[in-house]
């Protein structure tokens, strides 16, 4: 049956969950400024505004290209728990689900963001993929060593 | 993995086995060497943190055509096949099992087998080689198997189910209602009716086939079981029509409860959280959400099947004679039931 199975998402569909992931790095990140002292965890946190901010600008331009909804940059489904655990911790405890929560949201994003680069069917979404998947991947590094300094 | 000489298989070998194809996993090892086996029994002596003893996202990532294959996973899930000990808690039950070829339905049967019951084990086709392996594992515990494949969506296949069943078991006082359609669909303008339709025939019409087939047969001490979900009453934005059905699930089992109480037959659901079966590689999670699979529970990692098969066995067992219109769940620190 063709409906079954995984499926490629639709352009709309690809361009709210990126802006989703922007939504949540965004709020992870002013929150990680709000409530850790690691000058580790906030200098990872200023960036991830600034270069969120500049992903989610990329992605409103490449989706009016398209003629789709520029969606805004929401907390959803999967990241809003992550968000209300990291709102619940202080001190140590917070720094550490930080460092946790940003390897694998940038392991989700990466997976997404590739795949749609590949395999996607809106050419202004696909190369808007292309240009993310780097800084992701750079994003990903960083989480990475983000984690290792505090264990 | 290889399912064989299960009995005499430890826990800490079990985890060995498991975690050496896991790379991304290296805290099982730790938890492996820690849970040192007694001799001569499968069951781990000292603390086992539940934090560290399966898999935690990141996981590779992996797609498979509907409806998937758990032979197929990386990694490939536990079921039991090498921990799960049985004592005699359902000696000489008889139990048909839907969905019995992988995830939870895969772990009930290799369970109730091992607790002594004859077990049928209904799947679709495209799972022979899941089934296989399930079959092999009820024999080694000394069962009698029946391999029933087909499509639950089918009215009159349903019926044939039960039929069948009941003559090559010779009788039936166990139904676990356990196989679920789940294709996850962002927007309710992606979802076809269709997919509506294949997702309720599953999920809402076979149980109630099922179960109005099996009753007649159906003695007082007998026990039926549900699989529900955490969708059933915290449901994600794109299981729109999935959770639904569980949802029903939850409150069918209420309802029959009820009606069937006076009657001796006790009826139950299982309400998992997210559990790492084919169920969600092959549609029933997105790509993204496959690769962090489990990663917002409090315990940091999904759920395995095997985490689950006690409550099944529970569920059916006559030492859980009070317990009906029931949900037991297994959420990972989600919240539900």
């Amino acid at each position: 049956m063709p409906t079954e199975g995984p499926k490629m998402p639709k352009p709309q569909e690809f361009a709210d969950s990126v802006a989703q992931s922007d939504g949540y790095e965004l709020a992870a990140a002013q929150t990680a400024l709000a409530q850790s002292r690691n000058p580790q965890v906030r200098a990872f946190a200023e960036r991830m505004v600034a270069d969120h901010e500049q992903m989610d600008q990329a992605l409103r331009d490449a989706t009016r290209a398209s003629g789709l909804v520029p969606p805004r940059p929401q907390v959803g489904g999967d990241q809003s728990s992550f968000l209300a655990a990291l709102q619940s911790l202080r001190g140590d405890e917070f720094d550490r689900e930080y460092g946790r929560q940003q390897m694998l949201a940038h392991t989700s994003a990466l997976t997404v963001v590739r795949s749609y680069a590949e395999k996607g069917s809106d050419a202004n979404l696909r190369s808007m993929a292309a240009s993310s998947a780097p800084i992701i991947e750079r994003h990903l590094q960083a989480a990475r060593q983000l984690q290792q300094s505090m264990t | 993995m290889k399912d064989d000489d299960i009995t005499s298989q430890s826990r800490r070998k079990a985890l060995g086995a498991f975690g050496a194809t896991v790379a991304a996993a290296p805290a099982l090892m730790s938890a492996s060497a820690n849970a040192q086996p007694a001799s001569g029994s499968a069951r781990p002596q000292g603390l086992i943190d539940p934090r560290d003893k399966y898999p935690k996202p990141p996981f590779a990532s992996q797609q498979q055509d509907w409806p998937g294959l758990a032979s197929k996973m990386n990694p490939r899930p536990d079921h039991g096949e090498k921990s799960y000990v049985g004592s005699g808690r359902l000696a000489d039950r008889k139990a048909l099992i839907t969905g019995g070829d992988s995830g939870m339905g895969r772990a009930a049967a290799i369970a109730y087998a091992r607790e002594g019951a004859d077990v049928a084990i209904n799947y679709l086709p495209a799972e022979e080689q899941d089934a296989r392996e399930v079959v092999d594992l009820i024999r080694q515990a000394g069962r009698k198997a029946v391999a029933i494949p087909g499509d639950l969506r089918d009215e009159d296949f349903c019926r044939r189910l039960v039929a069948d069943a009941v003559r090559e078991l010779g009788g039936l006082d166990i139904v676990v209602s356990n196989a679920g359609r789940q294709q996850s669909r962002s927007s309710i303008l992606d979802l076809t009716t269709e997919e509506f339709d294949a997702t309720m025939k599953t999920n809402i019409y076979a149980p109630f086939w099922i179960i109005k087939a099996a009753l007649p047969h159906l003695k007082p001490g007998s026990a039926i079981i549900g699989t529900t979900s955490e969708q059933a009453y915290d449901p994600s934005p794109d299981l729109y029509h999935y959770a639904q059905t569980k949802a029903a699930t939850m409150n069918y089992v209420k309802s029959l409860a009820k009606q069937l109480g006076p009657k001796g037959i006790r009826v139950n659901g299982v309400a998992p959280g997210p559990v790492w079966t084919p169920l969600q590689i092959s549609g029933g999670a997105s790509e993204g959400k496959v690769v962090t699979f489990g990663a917002t529970a409090p315990l940091g990692r999904p759920g395995q099947p095997a985490e689950l098969a006690g409550i099944y066995v529970r569920l059916a067992e006559d030492d859980g004679s009070y317990t009906t219109g029931n949900i037991y769940g297994a959420g990972g620190g989600q919240g539900n039931p």
